[in-house]
Formats: structure tokens, C-alpha cells, sequence
């Protein structure tokens, strides 16, 4: 890391939480994949996510920026519902201009990456600047590059996606999401698509961005990680939050049969 | 335009002497042709995105549009145009009921084109567009569509070969273009096979320029990536 990443956005009322998830309850067809959720993650604080497959933790992240749209609870960014609000004691879908503003202060990163591919990794940095927050693209890619500089691809910046290494298309996309200083980064199994090889320099850069101040959410199966930068994490199974708890304590004993189950067995895949 | 004495000068005589006509007349054919492609793929863009729209509809709308105009000859729309629209008083000149008439049509075949083009790029690309805070159409205009031509430009560029050949039929209501200039030049000789080869000539000039056109195209698009 050759410089230091940029701070996190310090919002106002800082006693409240960035992300809270209020009883959200979400149904595919007939089957409801998350129940009744409550959790709350306050500005700075680093939830990792951990489960099986299966048990909705990816959902559950992506109904903060509501690429998952939710039928019962409420998701509140700053306490500010995202993708719904309520008219005469109803709840309607929100406008679609609320939901790009509030979507563009919210950071994401993907399993696949998602990167554009007919773009150069410096072109997929200031597209948002440029498009979206309508910054000059002077400045953008002033930003862009020191954004890539920070996540080490100062050497990179005109290479398109395909002549980067996975490793590398995942920190051009973190470096997507934090040149718009989001005021949370979340995190979908980043480093689940990648080579074993090329996990620990996109680790080490979340790391970093934890460093930062960054108000974190991240699904991941990095357990390493989880113990490591992790200031919470959460247990999920069937789209339920079965437990919450400090690594340490979740590490020495979850407590609850199914995470220890689920413990077991990352443990005997790692050896 | 010359008449009998084309007979005398043996059918290669007849092909150079008429040679600057009939290039004329597949000037015409090549201006409907255009007309029709640049038309066609502005109604198929807005065809394409009502089939994929949320809104009910638009969904019926583009899916019976497309119905109709795959579904019934082209002849049959070309009449529809020319001879029935006068009937409620809108009288179309030959070559712009033409050039109507096949833009219709080829906006349908392009409307699948496109959006199957559109459909092929993988949903993350879309999620990725729009977490960043773009509106639907930006993320169509910035990410989508210039990932999804290149994959479109193959299909487009064959649509355009079957736009070349199809403009054929507007001679029947007399849009003077290629095939009514040989047809005209065949009863005028009684020479049809001269003339009907020569037109075939001038159109496989035309549709391997093409052919030719979107091989270079896709070569350099290669490059680009």
C-alpha cells in the first residue's frame, strides 16, 4: 500500500446506525429466505457475515443498496429507508432518482467482480465519478488514479479487465466503490471467485480499507479474515441471524450447535 | 435509355453500355437500403426495449409487433402502405412508402436482434451499473448497449444483406430501383436473361461489400477489446 486510503465519509449523528435492518422479511415465491432480521452496524464497525450456502446472507447484503427488493421490515441507510417509502400510512417503492442517490453513496463489491469490460481499469474508476456524481473527469481521474494507486495498481490503470489477473480485477472493482466515498462498503464473498493465490492481496486491501474507518459489511468464508478485522460477526442459517458475537468469542465457541457444525467443517476443509 | 440497339452489341457490349444506368438504379436500391437500416434500427432499439420493459404494455405492444411483421409477407406491408394508407388520405410517393414500409419491417427482425444482444450480457454488469447510482438509461447507454453491439454487429450486418435483396420488392410499386430498371431494360431488349444476370451482378457486388463490411468491423472490434 503505497499511500494511505482515503477516510471515511464521517456522517452526521454519529450515534446512529449506518445500516440497520428492522424485522426485514423477504419471501422467493413460497420460500422465505430471510426472517424477521434485526441487526444494526454503527459508522466504522466491520459485520462479517457467516453461514452456510444457502442461508441468505448474500440477500440479506444486497438489500442494503436494494438490488434486493424486501416485502415485509425495513432496511435504513442513516436511518433513512432505502427503496421504499411511505405515503398516507402506506409503503410504495420509492422514486427511482431516491434510490440512485442513495445507491450511489453505497459501496459494493461482487463475487464476480462485475468490472466493464470495455473500459480500461482507470475508466471503470471514474465512470461513477463522472456519470453519476457528474464530477469533471479532470478531477475524476485525478481521483481515479490515486484511488488505483491505493489499492496497488498504480501500474495498471489503462489495462482492460481481461489483461488483469482476478486478483487485480478485484481491487480495481474495491477501488470503484471507494472513489465514490461511500459511507458503507459491502462486501458480497469477494474472494470466493479467486485462485487460493490471489486471496490475500485483495484481503489485504480490505484490510486496509477497514483502517480506514470504513463501515464494513462483508459476507465472506475468509475465516481468517473474520477473526482478524472483524469487529462483529453474524451467524446466519435458513435467513435467520441465529447469533451475533466478538470473533474471539465466535472462534472459541459460537455457542449454538449449528455454527459450531459450521465451524467443524470450514476447519476440516482448511487442513 | 438505350433500347434495341443493345441487342446488337452481344450481351457484354449491353452490360458496359448500360452499365452507368443500372449502376444509377443500384444507387437507389443502395439509398433504400440505408434509409431502411438506420430506421429500422432506431424503431428495433424501441421495440427491443419495450419487450424488456417492466410495463405490461409495452411488452404486448413489442411482442405484437414483431408478430405482425415477421408473420406477413413484406409484400403485403409494402401494399398495406402504398395502395391502403391512401384510402384515409395519406398518399406516400413511391420510394418514402418503400423505404417506410421495409424500415417497419426490419425494425422487427432487428427489435430480436437487439434484444437478444442485450440479453446476453451477463446480469451483473446491470447490477454493477446501477449500485453505482446509475438510472436505467445510463447504465443501457454506458454499460450495456456498447458491450452488447459488438455482439449484435454479426446478426445486424446479415439483417442488412436481407435488406439489400428485400428492397427488391418496392419495384412492384414502382420505385425505380435495380430490379424495376432491369426489368424495364428486359421487356424493352426481349433480352431477360442479360438483364436479370446483370442485376444479380449488381446485387452480389452489394452484399459482399457488406459481408465485407462487418468482417473488417468485427476484426477491429476484436482488436479494441
Amino acid at each position: 500500500m503505497s499511500e494511505p486510503l482515503p477516510n471515511a465519509v464521517p456522517g452526521p449523528g454519529s450515534d446512529a446506525p449506518v445500516v440497520e435492518f428492522r424485522n426485514v422479511s423477504k419471501w422467493f415465491g413460497d420460500l422465505q429466505v430471510l426472517k424477521k432480521v434485526n441487526l444494526s452496524v454503527r459508522r466504522g464497525e466491520v459485520v462479517v457475515i457467516a453461514g452456510p450456502s444457502g442461508s441468505g446472507k448474500s440477500t440479506l447484503l444486497r438489500t442494503v443498496n436494494y438490488l434486493e427488493p424486501i416485502q415485509e421490515g425495513e432496511v435504513l441507510i442513516e436511518g433513512r429507508p432505502i427503496g421504499r417509502r411511505q405515503v398516507g400510512g402506506r409503503w410504495i417503492e420509492d422514486t427511482q432518482v431516491n434510490i440512485n442517490k442513495m445507491r450511489s453513496e453505497i459501496g459494493i463489491v461482487f463475487q464476480s467482480f462485475n468490472l466493464f469490460p470495455h473500459m480500461t481499469a482507470l475508466e471503470n474508476v471514474m465512470e461513477g465519478l463522472v456519470t453519476v456524481r457528474k464530477i469533471p473527469p479532470a478531477e475524476a481521474e485525478a481521483i481515479a488514479r490515486q484511488t488505483l494507486a491505493q489499492v496497488g495498481l498504480g501500474d495498471r490503470m489503462s489495462h482492460r479487465p481481461s489483461k488483469l489477473s482476478g486478483g487485480q480485477q478485484q481491487r480495481v472493482a474495491i477501488a470503484r466503490a471507494l472513489a465514490m466515498r461511500p459511507k458503507v462498503m459491502l462486501f458480497d464473498e469477494p474472494t470466493s471467485a479467486l485462485d487460493p493465490e490471489l486471496i490475500g492481496e485483495v484481503l489485504s486491501v480490505m484490510q486496509e480499507v477497514a483502517k480506514e474507518g470504513y463501515t464494513m459489511l462483508v459476507v465472506t468464508h475468509e475465516m481468517g479474515f473474520a477473526r482478524e478485522v472483524a469487529d462483529r460477526i453474524v451467524f446466519m442459517d435458513n435467513g435467520e441471524i441465529l447469533l451475533e458475537s466478538a470473533p474471539e468469542q465466535f472462534f472459541r465457541d459460537p455457542g449454538h450447535p449449528r455454527a459450531r457444525e459450521f465451524l467443524g467443517r470450514l476447519l476440516w476443509h482448511a487442513n | 435509355m438505350p433500347r434495341q440497339g443493345l441487342v446488337d452489341l452481344g450481351p457484354f457490349g449491353a452490360f458496359v453500355k448500360v452499365a452507368p444506368y443500372l449502376a444509377g438504379a443500384a444507387g437507389v436500391t443502395l439509398e433504400f437500403t440505408v434509409v431502411a437500416a438506420v430506421f429500422g434500427l432506431a424503431v428495433g432499439l424501441l421495440i427491443a426495449l419495450m419487450k424488456m420493459s417492466r410495463y405490461r404494455p409495452f411488452k404486448v405492444f413489442g411482442a405484437l409487433y414483431t408478430w405482425f411483421f415477421r408473420g406477413t409477407p413484406l409484400l403485403v406491408q409494402i401494399f398495406l402502405v402504398y395502395f391502403g394508407l391512401p384510402q384515409y388520405g395519406i398518399n406516400l410517393p413511391p420510394f418514402l412508402a418503400g423505404a417506410f414500409a421495409l424500415s417497419l419491417n426490419s425494425g422487427a427482425y432487428l427489435s430480436e436482434i437487439i434484444r437478444a444482444g442485450i440479453e446476453s450480457i451477463p446480469v451483473g454488469q446491470m447490477e454493477a451499473a446501477r449500485s453505482m447510482g446509475m438510472s436505467y438509461a445510463l447504465a443501457m447507454r454506458r454499460v450495456i448497449i456498447p458491450q452488447a453491439y459488438r455482439r449484435m454487429l454479426p446478426p445486424i450486418i446479415n439483417e442488412f444483406v436481407a435488406l439489400l435483396k428485400d428492397s427488391s420488392l418496392v419495384s412492384v410499386i414502382g420505385a425505380v430501383e435495380l430490379m424495376l430498371a432491369s426489368r424495364q431494360l428486359s421487356s424493352a431488349t426481349a433480352r431477360p436473361f442479360w438483364f436479370y444476370t446483370y442485376a444479380a451482378i449488381y446485387y452480389l457486388i452489394g452484399t459482399t461489400a457488406f459481408t465485407q463490411l462487418g468482417t473488417w468491423l468485427e476484426r477491429r472490434l476484436k482488436e479494441y477489446e
